[in-house]
């Protein structure tokens, strides 16, 4: 059964990677992906948000040629939204398609973008194709799709400070080989906030200098450390002439922390690294 | 969000005076912000405490930033705000590049040498705050111009060679060493030479260790008259300060995080693993000590470093003993292996209080809790119906008659024809096991001009048991405290099945510290009970404010261990565990008990009332 790529997907996305993504690769994560890929183990990407999951991946679609079907899960994701369903269309029934099972059909990397929040009871279809049967079936149409060689399955994961009704079941997480991300050492972060927001390196080298003194609250109760992405969207806002105090103030103390305590800490700190 | 509430709240008694006629401002304001500060200037291994009374400077042991208690808020309060912030992290840095380390210059040393090597370090520190912190380099400046100011100003004929060269090199520029290479003035003879040279080089270089020779050098041809007057903002190095610190050596467990980073000294010999005390240090009698921890766990891990276990450890309990109790293993890190039957747990029911206590804290904090049970009742679950949708449970029929209807009429019907029931079942248990020992009696930063610690558990509790009683979670609280593994003590304060009412309220009042910190058994009794309940979630919440700790040689590793394995176990039965702390040192061993994300560390410990409530709602959001 052909099916097109459908327009009715609202939480994900297909995407052939055509041109090289930037990523700097912190240690062997590349080469344990491709590991994984030739002997078709689903992945599992575990950090923070913001770390450079996402990035990584789109990395790893455009080197491995594949296409790229992501889903960005949500609590009222259910196992339709991923596997397809009918649709009644001119009085007929058509069956369509989900993203999961696009991407069995054309040997692409399905990406579950923050597993977590589906539904716990989404998550169990995903079982079957992570054991080397490699199989999916779909109830409804009564179809046995047996995964093509290019295809892989890949979750991400945040073990961070999140609510407990959101865990990812044991027996879940052990079908993945788990690569961990944490924010890059300082220099590649240098590196990365210096080409993703075009300051120079000065600037980058500041920002970074932030991030890492903010990390060090993580244990006071922070909803997220200063991730890499919001380094990043400081410097956008100091690249496009915000004054770099005011372009953290946005685009880090703000984000991070509702804590009156911990958003003042973080301007503090803001004050240190930027003179006025 | 609730922070800035109660900040709206409490706004109107802070501040007595209109912000412009304030004289001082003080320490206790600024404490949280000042305390998270540090903390991130000092990858977490610095803490901030009160100076004495009339302090105009910093000071540090190496753990600890000292601050003044008060600063002029003169010309505005924002000054004496820039200048604390300064302070801290000058002395964060005075205290992480090793300079204290320099500092203990030998016996044989001339007195004026440590004169010489603070001016000099002061100096070296300056210009590295400038480089690291280039935010804060202006407030330095001008408090250099200041300083430079008023030495001028009192500046006599015939004065010290050491108050001219503290003048020469406050005169001189911060920003670079190029700049400093070419000085406006002539040095004094003191500094002239190729000794001048090679300090230039030494101030602009990356670490302080040539500032030592030089000094030594300056002590030894430039005779000096008195002591040498720091400029305010830097901290005096004390030795006395510094000899009680290296008493004491940190715990450094295997995944603490940034240990590496964190530029503590690594540990000199021995178990790294285990918190010494070496030489007569001033050891309190009773754990009634420090609310902070740490010197209470430093004292009751006296000499059981790698100490094989005697025998009178390893006793088992009497039959006299075991009576009435509910028994428990320990896990001995001595042997690597469980002790049977070691731990007797006797459970009691918590004595009442007055329960006009708890009405009176309701009373005081009424918009709070008001406040707080609403955002609880946002948690309440939620049974949605959601129609029209593409797939679902049941049939939609009323889309199935449009739909039916448009196809009559040649339309294209929509496709959106079920309906279907969201729920969101909240199934949750929570054991709340609260740390009733003797420590909690301590008055917060053991002044006693502020409330004790345990006061604010009590308000913690209320505000929990005020915000849940809107939702339908299952849940009790009990407090543990002890003497020894044969009286290990549970006191029921609220069972799972007692409802939140006057008998409950009344054994709140009633919470008095114990004696001693043994978790383990603690967590492994109401870890039992927990895990008998029938929720989806069941939550182990720990509210402690120190180490594991008790008088039979559970200090130090051996109670971090027994803790940490009991805290395996109730994850191994699938209780999730979570812990807030007052100990500003816990992150020496949190992380390794509880994992790195599971745990809060509260510094500002009034605000753990308010924080246990809100770290339960966020760890249950749906």
């Amino acid at each position: 059964m052909e099916s097109p790529v459908n327009a009715r997907w609202t939480d994900a996305q297909v995407a052939e990677v055509s041109e090289e993504p930037f990523y700097l690769p912190v240690r062997d994560e590349v080469t344990v992906f491709e590991a994984a890929y030739a002997r078709r183990l689903p992945v599992m990407l575990k950090g923070p948000t913001g770390a450079g999951k996402t990035r990584f991946l789109r990395y790893m679609a455009w080197r491995l040629g594949r296409p790229l079907v992501t889903v960005a899960c949500h609590d009222d994701l259910t196992a339709s939204d991923l596997l397809g369903r009918y649709l009644i269309t001119g009085g007929e029934t058509v069956w369509i398609d989900g993203p999961l099972t696009h991407a069995v059909r054309i040997g692409a990397i399905c990406y579950l973008d923050e597993i977590v929040e589906a539904r716990k009871d989404t998550t169990v279809v995903i079982h079957p194709l992570t054991d080397d049967r490699r199989r999916l079936r779909l109830e409804k149409t009564g179809e046995l799709l047996v995964a093509p060689p290019e295809f892989m399955l890949v979750i991400s994961y945040n073990p961070g400070y999140q609510s407990l009704t959101k865990n990812l079941k044991p027996s879940t997480r052990q079908r993945f080989v788990a690569i961990d991300f944490d924010f890059p050492p300082p220099d590649l972060e240098v590196e990365i906030v210096a080409h993703e927001s075009g300051v120079d390196r000065e600037t980058a080298r500041r920002l970074v200098q932030l991030g890492g003194l903010i990390r060090n609250l993580r244990d006071a109760g922070l909803d997220e450390p200063a991730s890499t992405r919001l380094l990043v969207y400081a410097g956008l806002l100091i690249h496009s002439g915000i004054a770099p105090r005011r372009a953290c103030e946005l685009a880090i103390a703000a984000p991070i922390s509702d804590d009156p305590a911990v958003r003042e800490a973080v301007l503090d700190l803001v004050a240190t690294v930027f003179p006025e | 969000m609730l922070r800035s509430f109660l900040k709206r709240l409490r706004a109107p008694e802070l501040p007595h005076h209109p912000p412009e006629q304030r004289a001082t401002v003080e320490l206790a304001e600024l404490e949280a912000v000042l305390s998270l500060y540090v903390r991130a200037l000092s990858a977490g291994s610095l803490r901030i405490a009160a100076g004495p009374s009339g302090a105009r400077s910093p000071a540090t042991d190496g753990r600890t930033v000292f601050l003044p208690p008060a600063l002029p808020a003169n010309p505005s309060p924002e000054t004496a705000r820039r200048r604390y912030r300064l302070m801290a992290a000058w002395t964060v840095l005075q205290a992480r590049t090793g300079c204290l380390e320099q500092a203990p210059l030998p016996p044989e040393w001339p007195a004026s040498a440590l004169a010489w090597y603070e001016l000099l370090q002061g100096e070296w520190i300056d210009r590295r705050v400038a480089r690291e912190w280039p935010g804060l380099a202006p407030v330095l400046a001008e408090l250099r111009r200041e300083e430079l100011a008023t030495r001028l100003a009192r500046r006599q004929p015939g004065e010290d060679p050491l108050e001219q060269a503290v003048i020469h090199l406050l005169g001189m520029p911060l920003a670079s060493s190029a700049a400093l290479a070419v000085p406006r003035d002539a040095p004094p003879a003191s500094l002239a030479g190729p000794l001048w040279e090679r300090l230039v080089t030494a101030l602009g270089g990356a670490e302080p260790e040539p500032l030592r020779a030089l000094a030594l050098e300056l002590a030894g041809g430039v005779p000096v008259s008195g002591p040498l007057e720091l400029p305010a903002y830097r901290a005096r190095i004390r030795p006395e300060l510094l000899a009680r610190h290296l008493l004491f050596e940190a715990v450094e467990l295997p995944d603490r995080p940034s240990a590496a980073q964190s530029g503590r000294p690594a540990p000199r010999r021995g178990d790294p693993l285990v918190i010494e005390a070496r030489g007569p240090a001033q050891v309190p009698r009773r754990a009634r000590g420090s609310s902070r921890g740490g010197r209470q766990a430093v004292q009751l891990s006296l000499g059981d470093r790698d100490a094989p276990p005697t025998m009178a450890r390893l006793t088992p309990l009497s039959e006299a003993e075991k009576a009435g109790a509910a028994l428990y293993p320990e896990w001995d890190y001595y042997s690597g292996s469980y002790l049977a039957e070691w731990c007797a747990v006797r459970e009691t029911r918590a004595r009442g209080g007055n329960f006009e206590l708890v009405e009176r804290i309701l009373r005081q904090h009424r918009p709070l809790v008001q406040h707080l049970k609403q955002q609880f009742e946002a948690l309440r679950p939620e049974r949605l119906r959601l129609t029209r949708q593409l797939d679902g449970d049941e049939l939609d029929l009323a889309a199935i008659v449009d739909a039916t209807a448009d196809q009559h009429a040649g339309l294209s019907p929509s496709e959106k024809l079920y309906s279907r029931t969201l729920e969101r079942e909240r199934s949750i248990a929570l054991a709340c096991l609260v740390d009733l020992s003797g420590s909690t009696g301590a008055w917060i930063d053991d002044d006693p001009r502020n409330e004790q610690v345990i006061e604010v558990t009590r308000r913690a509790l209320v505000f929990l048991c005020e915000a849940l009683s809107v939702l339908e979670d299952w849940y009790a609280i009990y407090g543990f405290t002890g003497t020894t593994r044969k009286q290990c003590q549970i006191r029921v304060i609220k069972s799972f099945d007692e409802p939140y009412g006057a008998e409950v309220k009344g054994r709140i009042a009633g919470l008095s510290p114990g004696a001693y910190t043994r978790i383990g058994p603690a967590v492994r009794h109401v870890g039992g009970i927990l895990s008998r309940q029938p929720a989806r979630v069941r939550l182990l919440m720990l509210i402690s404010d120190g180490r594991p700790n008790d008088f039979d040689g559970y200090g130090g590793r051996y109670g971090i261990e027994d803790t940490r394995r009991a805290l395996l176990e109730a994850r191994q039965r699938g209780l999730a565990t979570f812990a807030l702390t007052i100990d500003a040192e816990a992150r020496d061993y949190m992380p390794y008990m509880f994992g790195p994300y599971h745990y809060v560390v509260v510094e500002d410990v009034p605000a753990l009332a308010v924080k246990l409530a809100e770290v339960y709602r966020r760890l249950t959001v749906r």
